[in-house]
């Protein structure tokens, strides 16, 4: 046989070759494979079918329960659908159901505090480990080192707030919204009736934009219009209220007070009105001294005639409102301004507004030392061994976190959360709850079981109630289910409104002082969008997504200064800031420049610069309260955030 | 083949002309109906969604202000959702929108119920139509699109996932058109024109500020809105002028003839939409 | 000549062989070559145990088809606590078969999945009906001559948009992208 060379055996291989490329083109498999390399490295994904199916649930996220439609594709909640329209975070939470870090299983700091460091531990030994810490706390007659921060008055709310009575401790704190404020100034929360009224004039509070109970909001407002009811909204910025609103009173910043007791004065001197309240006297003698009408027009910008205009418009209406509480989901005020604000009710002698207590779930004697008047007093001023958190995030909502967050790392915290927080960072056991769509509704609905190992965070609290020595006797029932009819109750304030003469006193020095300072010009006010609210919204992209460009865009936060101001200081739109309280400084933020601003004020959003918060929220922008003013209302207990200063540089 | 269209029953003709008037007297800015439009419409989730051009979203709530001509405080804020207008061109029976007469592969094209389609996996993504489109509501996939982990849970299967380098706009939800014809057939109802849908963004305000419906019925609410003193189209000033001079005005181009209609009784909105 | 025979024969032996190969994994991929776990006669159901198509292939109340039937279709007939063998021909009788299975398993793979894109809607399709009553397409317009046959060998697998569109042309039904696809 002739020699086999190096030749023939490249002949072999390359006919192999091309015949075998001739086979695949001619096969078809070209395309196929094509179109597999296109699905594989842009990562296709097709949905799992399955049975269409509607299932009705009761969202129990606030005391409004919307009744919700979940369609379900095969055991997949898709999509909520509501006949009265929830409000946004309904809408997100689906985001919440399925987000992917979610807390799967109760978790024990591992690492130092703030450090992110959890391990998974069972329900049994978390339950042991917090319950002992709460009863050595109690025999050793310390149990008010044991204290409780709430989200608002829910159901778990409730259940926390009985449990740490129960076990001999007045520290349960909730955080601040129109009606916690409402409760250290007033004596209780206003209940307005919303509906049947026919002139609203609102101090800052922002109706439209996530105030209150939203979902009863967008109906009142609609209700409004056809029924040709006027909303007077007194505010410092321009926003969704302002425009909405019949109309617009524009005053200086943080005088929202000072107008209020220009036009009680007005009613108390010019047209005699008085009130039946407690200390009206001493406080209306202190109203008529020293806010005559030229002094009030000049502090707050409107004029004497409209401050006249406006006074004899609230006592001609019929059922008139006046709303107090600034803010949308994070309400802050000061006390001397709610009484103002609420006192022109009791002078218009409106039948709309009442003022109503939590009943709580039983009677139960509360020991202990007197609590703080409000959870930045509790933060400032006193200690505590054991913190529980429930579905709150004070680390990061308070102006008073970071202080909060050093006093943390010296006590036991226990947080109820199902997404790690700025809280959670902080705590020793970090329990997981659930979504609203989770575990049975008051109808015994159920659409999807809790997410691996998250309970309610009402269960959560009876399971650890009952291994509370002293506590356990306090809980009879077995389930949050079982507790929840008798939740939500509120009753009729007996003691009634007072007004207090003594904070008023120096009410107008303390302005002038706050005014004065040359070193902060500007006034630093909050802006709030309805679908983040002071924090919560921005876990979820879908919420990235609604988030306007002179919000926060290309990753910068924007903070909004009138182009008046912007001449004066010297900046120009899309300018890097810092800004510099006599708290701190926060930066770097851009300027844009917009007459929806005062002159003067530099227009903050909230909801920003969260530490811990899934990484869709985790360093995005800057926490704005952080160099908010924290001096504590002496009733409320709360500090008055839209009062603070700034420079910017 | 001319016996066949004996036999066609007329039913099977849609009627329609689907359009949406959207109140923004009553719009309060909430964002739901863009949270909801991203939930049904498998948006793709990205850590970072704040570059607001480039971002994956149908429908997008704008903040509009007058304060480019007035001082404060006679200044006002409204919010405007913007999703695809469907626009129709000068001549509603042979509509010729702007992005469609553009596309060089047919990946967009107007249905018979006038809504403009828009099939990502046929798009070969020149963006010829992004640029065309007068009201930027067409949206470029730079980015893989991306449901993670357990986000993935909640893709609706109606609606197909779509994949890089594709454009995607609004469809005022078609799904929902067709998942309605298929209870109505289910239930014995086979008149194409007998069956009403809701887009998800109309279903999901709560002050019910967009409003969906039939603009060939005259008796609908879309329509009757439509016609309201205070109803104006984005950017659309033709509407303004007198017969005669639309006529002639339309002969010299195609206006793109959007059926979004927006009501608002602030003239500055309206001025806002003529670039003075 | 020699010298090109070493080029030619592994050329055509190659391409022969990786013609085929790529084929079958072509249909393998495509589904084509589906795994058909339990044997049925579609014939025998149809023209003498008195079924149709909507015996086992069903609908939900929304209208959406459910697909291939699922085992409980069957036991509908087949009771699991029947008798295995019955004289009577008109009473199904238990088949042995089915006890490995759930009444939840769909043990067989459709040979043609339907791709993520497109929105088909078996019931308006099947639902319609000219203006004297007939039917305008039947199951085996699409799906081939399934109540001829008497196992569950593939009749017809690809159906790509041209079927579709053909057919719609010619009933005068619109070709317009959202009548299929989102």
């Amino acid at each position: 046989m002739k020699k086999i060379e190096r030749k023939d055996f490249l002949l072999l291989g390359g006919g192999a070759i091309a015949g075998g490329l001739t086979g695949y083109v001619f096969s078809g498999a070209p395309f196929l494979s094509f179109q597999w390399l296109v699905e594989w490295t842009q990562d296709q994904y097709v949905p799992t079918k399955g049975e269409e199916k509607y299932l009705q649930k009761l969202c129990e996220y606030c005391p409004n329960k919307c009744q919700i439609s979940i369609r379900m594709i095969g055991d997949r909640a898709v999509k909520v659908e509501s006949s009265n329209s929830c409000c946004p975070l309904g809408q997100a939470t689906l985001q919440l159901l399925y987000h992917p870090e979610r807390i799967k299983t109760p978790l024990k700091r591992t690492g130092s505090k703030g450090s992110d460091k959890f391990a998974p531990v069972s329900w049994d030994e978390a339950m042991k480990d917090i319950s002992s810490k709460v009863n050595k706390l109690v025999k050793d007659n310390k149990a008010d080192m044991i204290a409780a921060v709430n989200k608002d008055y829910s159901l778990s709310g409730e259940l926390l707030e009985r449990m740490i009575k129960a076990s001999g401790s007045a520290n349960v704190y909730y955080e601040s919204s129109e009606k916690t404020i409402a409760q250290g100034a007033l004596g209780g929360f206003a209940e307005y009736d919303f509906a049947n009224t026919d002139c609203i004039i609102s101090f800052g509070a922002k109706l439209l934009e996530g105030w209150g109970n939203q979902c009863q909001m967008n109906q009142h407002f609609l209700n409004w219009k056809k029924k040709g009811v006027k909303l007077i909204q007194v505010d410092t910025n321009c926003s969704t209220t302002t425009s909405l609103a019949d109309e617009w009173i524009a005053v200086k910043p943080g005088t929202e007070g000072i107008l209020a007791l220009g036009m009680a004065n007005y009613l108390i001197k010019e047209k005699g009105r008085t009130s039946g309240a407690p200390n009206f006297a001493a406080w209306s003698q202190i109203v008529i001294n020293q806010y005559p009408l030229a002094k009030v027009s000049q502090l707050t910008g409107v004029d004497v005639k409209k401050i006249k205009e406006l006074a004899d418009t609230l006592i001609q209406a019929r059922n008139p409102i006046v709303v107090a509480g600034k803010g949308s989901k994070g309400v802050s005020s000061s006390s001397v301004e709610m009484q103002a604000v609420y006192g022109l009710n009791t002078l218009a002698r409106t039948g709309a507004v009442a003022l109503k207590a939590p009943a709580g779930m039983g009677a139960i004697a509360t020991t202990g030392k007197a609590p703080a008047a409000g959870l930045d007093d509790f933060i400032k001023n006193r200690d505590f061994e054991v913190m529980f958190v429930n579905e709150a995030d004070p680390v990061y909502k308070s102006v008073l976190g970071k202080n909060l967050a050093e006093k943390m790392e010296k006590a036991f915290v226990v947080s109820i959360t199902p997404l790690i927080n700025d809280t959670a960072l902080y705590s020793d056991y970090v329990l997981p709850s659930i979504s609203v769509l989770e575990g049975p509704d008051s109808n015994n609905a159920e659409i999807v079981k809790p997410y691996k190992q998250s309970k309610h965070a009402g269960d959560i609290i009876i399971g650890v109630a009952k291994l509370l020595e002293k506590a356990a006797v306090s809980f009879q029932w077995n389930s949050c289910l079982e507790a929840m009819p008798g939740a939500g109750q509120t009753k009729n304030v007996t003691a009634g409104f007072a007004f207090n003469a003594e904070i008023l006193k120096n009410y107008l020095n303390e302005y002038d002082k706050l005014m004065g300072s040359t070193e902060f010009p500007m006034a630093l006010l909050p802006v709030e969008l309805p679908y983040v609210g002071d924090g919560d919204g921005l876990a979820f992209p879908y919420v990235l997504k609604t988030i306007d460009r002179h919000t926060y865009s290309q990753g910068k936060l924007w903070v909004l200064i009138n182009r008046e101001s912007a001449d004066k200081y010297g900046v120009s739109e899309g300018e890097s800031l810092d800004i510099i309280s006599e708290r701190g400084e926060i930066g770097s933020v851009k300027a844009h420049l917009s007459d929806i601003v005062a002159p003067d004020v530099v227009g903050i959003p909230l909801g920003f610069g969260h530490l811990a918060y899934t990484k869709y929220a985790e360093d995005k922008g800057v926490n704005a309260k952080e160099i908010m003013s924290d001096k504590l209302d002496p009733l409320s207990g709360s500090a008055n955030w839209w009062a603070t200063r700034v420079k910017i540089s | 083949m001319n016996t066949n269209e004996t036999h066609v029953t007329q039913e099977n003709k849609m009627k329609r002309r689907w359009g949406m008037a959207i109140d923004l007297d009553k719009c309060t800015g909430c964002g739901q109906c863009s949270i909801a439009c991203a939930q049904e419409n498998n948006l793709p989730i990205f850590e970072d969604d704040s570059d607001q051009p480039k971002r994956v979203a149908y429908l997008e709530l704008m903040k509009v202000t007058n304060d480019r001509d007035a001082k404060y405080p006679n200044v006002e804020v409204t919010f405007i959702p913007k999703m695809c207008q469907q626009c129709e061109g000068n001549d509603p029976s042979n509509p010729k929108p702007p992005c469609v007469s553009v596309c060089p592969v047919v990946a967009t094209d107007v249905g018979d119920d006038g809504v403009v389609s828009q099939v990502w996996s046929r798009c070969i993504g020149c963006r010829y139509c992004q640029v065309s489109c007068p009201y930027e509501a067409r949206a470029f996939n730079w980015w893989k699109p991306r449901h993670e982990g357990s986000f993935k849970k909640s893709l609706n299967s109606d609606v197909s996932v779509m994949s890089r380098g594709t454009i995607v706009k609004c469809t005022f939800c078609s799904h929902i058109w067709k998942r309605e014809r298929d209870k109505a057939v289910a239930q014995g109802i086979t008149d194409i024109n007998a069956v009403l849908y809701t887009p998800t963004c109309a279903s999901s305000c709560p002050t019910g500020a967009i409003v969906f419906g039939d603009l060939n019925d005259p008796d609908s609410e879309v329509s009757k809105l439509s016609k309201d003193k205070r109803a104006f189209r984005l950017v659309h000033t033709i509407d303004e002028k007198p017969e005669d001079e639309k006529k002639r005005l339309m002969k010299l181009k195609d206006y793109p003839n959007p059926k979004v209609y927006y009501l608002s009784s602030r003239q500055w909105v309206r001025d806002m939409m003529r670039f003075k | 000549m020699k010298r090109s025979l070493f080029f030619i024969i592994p050329f055509i032996v190659f391409a022969y062989l990786s013609l085929i190969l790529f084929q079958r994994a072509c249909d393998y991929t495509m589904n084509l070559q589906a795994e058909k776990r339990l044997p049925f006669n579609h014939k025998t159901h149809l023209t003498q145990y008195g079924a149709d198509c909507e015996t086992c292939h069903q609908y939900y109340d929304n209208g959406r088809f459910k697909g291939l039937p699922t085992v409980a279709e069957c036991t509908q007939c087949h009771d699991r606590g029947g008798e295995v063998h019955n004289p009577d021909p008109t009473v199904p009788t238990k088949k042995a078969m089915l006890d490995s299975y759930k009444d939840t398993d769909k043990p067989w793979q459709a040979f043609a999945a339907q791709p993520d894109l497109v929105y088909f809607s078996h019931k308006v399709v099947m639902t319609a009906t000219y203006e004297d009553g007939r039917k305008k397409s039947r199951c085996g317009s699409c799906h081939g001559d399934k109540a001829g046959s008497t196992t569950t060998e593939k009749i017809k697998g690809k159906m790509l948009m041209g079927q579709c569109m053909d057919c719609h042309t010619a009933l005068h039904i619109s070709n317009k992208c959202l009548v299929c696809h989102d």
